[in-house]
């Protein structure tokens, strides 16, 4: 059996991988947004599991402190973007980037 | 095999299957519903690297939080259009090759190097109660953020005021 940090660090990029498909693929806005969330997820399970492998003395939870970070921006970026994806809806009748093309020549 | 190993495998397994019917569901509900799977499978992860309070404020900002923003924003944009010409974009095939090579090759790199992080080092978190019971997690988790990350935890709550203020204005709805 390999150590939990490999197996933690394998799901992590293999989750990343389909935050990264759903980003590039999905037509819908908000399943774009789903996979940064999914993106956002996996970086932080990397951050914590390093942490907990790489620990030099007790009590040195920085990477905690770091994880803890990039959760309340993550969900300040939801907030942020569901809105933007809402005025979207509102102004161009779709939720599909590709339906804001006004500065299109 | 560990019960610790096994217990993860299975919070692996789920938190996979979510994903990977997050990314090939047709409609966007069941994507967001599968997406909650996986945040609580990775809450349970967390749990498992001794980060209990990481696990605590997934479950209650992710599933709590997020999951209903996504939700209130599914319900209030229109789908039509979507039924009509699939969820993906027309070259998906494409993106799902160039990420299954991406993701290949991180657990490859992960792989390769797995030698130089076997064991972890003696002062890995465990850290239970103290003489009064109190857990010491939390007393070094706020020493450190009260502390050592002041001023950035101020500045997150600044930004979180800021997206609050530019949320609110961005989805208002105008007059003219």
């Amino acid at each position: 059996m390999t150590s939990q940090l490999t197996n933690v660090l394998v799901l992590s990029s293999i989750l990343f991988g389909f935050g990264v498909y759903m980003v590039i693929a999905r037509r819908n806005a908000i399943g774009v947004l789903i996979g940064i969330e999914l993106m956002l997820n996996s970086a932080n399970l990397n951050i914590v599991a390093f942490n907990r492998y790489s620990e030099p003395c007790v009590g040195a939870l920085d990477g905690q402190v770091l994880a803890l970070f990039v959760m309340a921006l993550a969900v300040a970026e939801a907030a942020v973007g569901l809105a933007l994806i809402i005025a979207l809806a509102r102004r161009f009748g779709s939720v599909e980037p590709e339906s804001a093309d006004t500065l299109k020549g | 095999m560990s019960g610790e190993n096994i217990v993860f495998l299975l919070l692996a397994l789920v938190a996979l299957a979510g994903a990977f019917y997050s990314a090939t569901a047709r409609r966007v509900f069941h994507s967001a519903l599968a997406l909650f799977v996986v945040l609580g499978a990775i809450a349970g992860i967390y749990l498992l690297l001794d980060a209990e309070f990481l696990a605590v404020l997934q479950l209650l900002l992710y599933v709590g939080g997020v999951a209903v923003l996504i939700v209130f924003g599914i319900m209030l944009t229109p789908v039509h259009e979507e039924e009509k010409r699939g969820p993906f974009v027309r070259w998906s095939y494409i993106a799902a090759a160039g990420t299954v090579l991406l993701a290949a090759s991180l657990v490859y790199l992960f792989w390769r190097y797995r030698l130089d992080w076997d064991a972890a080092p003696p002062g890995s978190t465990p850290l239970g109660p103290d003489a009064s019971g109190y857990p010491r997690l939390f007393a070094f988790f706020s020493d450190l953020l009260f502390k050592d990350y002041l001023v950035p935890f101020e500045l997150l709550s600044l930004a979180l005021l800021a997206a609050l203020i530019g949320a609110l204005v961005t989805a208002r709805k105008r007059e003219d």
